[in-house]
């Protein structure tokens, strides 16, 4: 299939102009229904995710993106959609904004989202949005993967254009799952990523 | 031709050897942990990988060059990737890994002077100028050095492993790749009879503070392999060179590979690191690997180009 293809063309590329130590690798989902949620600084985030799993996982791992930042032109939709999973996922709507979301996780697939919402300032972590406890309230039974990275935004910060060859640090930590309060699940999640944060400086 | 001779059947010996610890870690089975067995066997299969490529890499001058040029940059990448420099430095970062394609052309084309000077003049002149530029003053001093210091150790230093390709003795007709051979060869085998002296007879330790586990002994026994092997391996490899000079090379290496291996932990002590990368499953990033080549291989190029030229 071409998004195989593409992959494997992406897992070379990475390797050699890009770069990730991993630490807990045996945390990864190895098939759907899965959330990874990972901060997020740099384009490469993604790429560096999608990059984890293998040829025989990948169709069913999709990445959630800012419909009004990835999905503007028809051809280049498609071409996000099919090559790379990206979802569309309209940050001003009200209603349904979700629904993408939700439709994923009910096919089995593994779903890459960014709670912060946006990429941040290099090496800061913005304050989680709400998106992934209710996600995590209508499937508790679904687990959600903290993902921290770290790097990236050496490689491509935000508003750069200057790709600099790097390599980054990739945490995957335990699975969480949803108890009983969205504000409970958020705050659960922020403290395992300034957790992460700060083992990352120490180093 | 005698040349393929040779080399094929290092080539042969080196297949058999690894077999041989395949054999053996499948043997051992149950005495190892699992964690232990695992490591190993990933180490093996690494080591395999890294022969395979280093043949193919000295099939044609084209493929040494790309297979060097592919070393440094991957090193460099490691080292920029462990080190702290400022955002403005971006610019930079990308100046240096470019300046990897000339030195190597220098390299290939065998213009002798440039591949001499292209870094320590030109880079250097290079990076002075454009951090200056930046205009960013905090930290431009640590940074200058830190960021020459990564292009000599990558760039400039494995450069010289590749220029052998052009140091092939006219008097005698010695095969250039064996030179590249016999010094990667050596400096291995030198790493690795360190590392067994020291499991075996190590007890004091030689550098404490840098490298909790190296031993006098191991230092001892495996330099002294080290010369006896130089010569061995000189016998086959390199047929004319005479023997007190294979017996330099053999204590050259054995010092200096030493010295480059606990350069490279002072440094990952003061980074607080303990890989470089998990680019080589079982052994760590390419630096971990190359690090024993650093300071021997401009040392034994030009103690080569001292006798001979």
């Amino acid at each position: 299939m071409l998004r195989r293809i593409f992959h494997l063309l992406l897992r070379l590329f990475l390797l050699l102009f890009a770069g990730a130590n991993v630490y807990g690798r045996e945390n990864l989902p190895a098939h759907g229904p899965a959330i990874i949620a990972a901060n997020h600084n740099s384009h490469l985030d993604a790429l560096l995710l999608l990059s984890l799993f293998s040829g025989r996982q990948i169709h069913q791992v999709r990445v959630a993106a800012a419909a009004d930042y990835f999905f503007k032109g028809k051809r280049s939709s498609k071409l996000y959609a099919s090559l790379l999973g990206l979802l569309p996922i309209a940050r001003e709507g009200k209603r349904g904004v979700l629904d993408g979301v939700y439709a994923a996780l009910e096919r089995g697939e593994i779903l890459i989202l960014f709670p912060e919402g946006t990429r941040g300032a290099p090496g800061e972590l913005s304050p989680l949005k709400n998106g992934i406890s209710r996600v995590a309230r209508r499937y508790p039974e679904v687990p959600v993967i903290p993902v921290f990275l770290q790097g990236t935004e050496r490689a491509l910060p935000k508003g750069h254009k200057l790709f600099v060859p790097l390599i980054a640090q990739v945490r995957i930590l335990p699975a969480q799952y949803y108890h009983e309060s969205r504000t409970e699940f958020v705050n659960r999640l922020s403290e395992i990523f300034q957790e992460q944060a700060e083992i990352c400086q120490t180093n | 031709m005698a040349k393929l001779q040779t080399q094929q059947l290092i080539l042969l010996c080196l297949c058999g050897g690894l077999l041989i610890a395949r054999v053996v870690v499948q043997l051992l089975g149950k005495r190892l942990s699992e964690k232990d067995r695992l490591n190993l066997t990933q180490r093996i299969q690494s080591w395999a990988i890294m022969v395979a490529l280093l043949f193919i890499g000295l099939l044609n001058p084209l493929l040494t060059t790309l297979l060097f040029g592919l070393i440094s940059f991957l090193g460099l990448k490691e080292y920029f990737s462990m080190i702290s420099f400022r955002p403005k430095d971006r610019l930079l970062l990308v100046l240096l890994y470019l300046s990897i394609p000339v030195q190597y052309y220098f390299v290939y084309t065998g213009w002798y002077i440039m591949f001499l000077v292209f870094v320590p003049v030109y880079i250097f002149i290079l990076l002075a100028v454009v951090i200056t530029l930046e205009q960013e003053v905090e930290g431009v001093l640590k940074t200058s050095g830190i960021l020459y210091w990564g292009v000599m150790i990558n760039l400039y230093s494995v450069s010289h492993l590749a220029y052998l390709l052009h140091m092939s003795p006219p008097q005698l007709s010695i095969p250039s790749t064996h030179l590249i051979l016999y010094l990667i060869m050596l400096t291995e085998l030198n790493d690795i009879c360190q590392y067994l002296f020291g499991r075996t007879l190590g007890h004091r330790r030689i550098i404490p503070v840098v490298s909790p586990n190296k031993t006098i002994a191991g230092f001892a026994g495996g330099a002294c392999s080290t010369l006896l092997l130089s010569a061995l391996l000189g016998q086959a490899l390199l047929p004319g060179v005479p023997l007190p000079l294979l017996f330099l090379f053999g204590g050259v290496i054995g010092v200096f590979g030493f010295c480059g291996d606990i350069f490279l932990s002072a440094i990952k002590r003061d980074l607080h690191i303990k890989d470089t990368s998990q680019l080589i499953p079982g052994h760590g990033g390419i630096l971990d690997r190359i690090d024993s080549l650093i300071l021997v291989s401009p040392l034994f190029f030009h103690i080569f180009a001292f006798v001979y030229f």
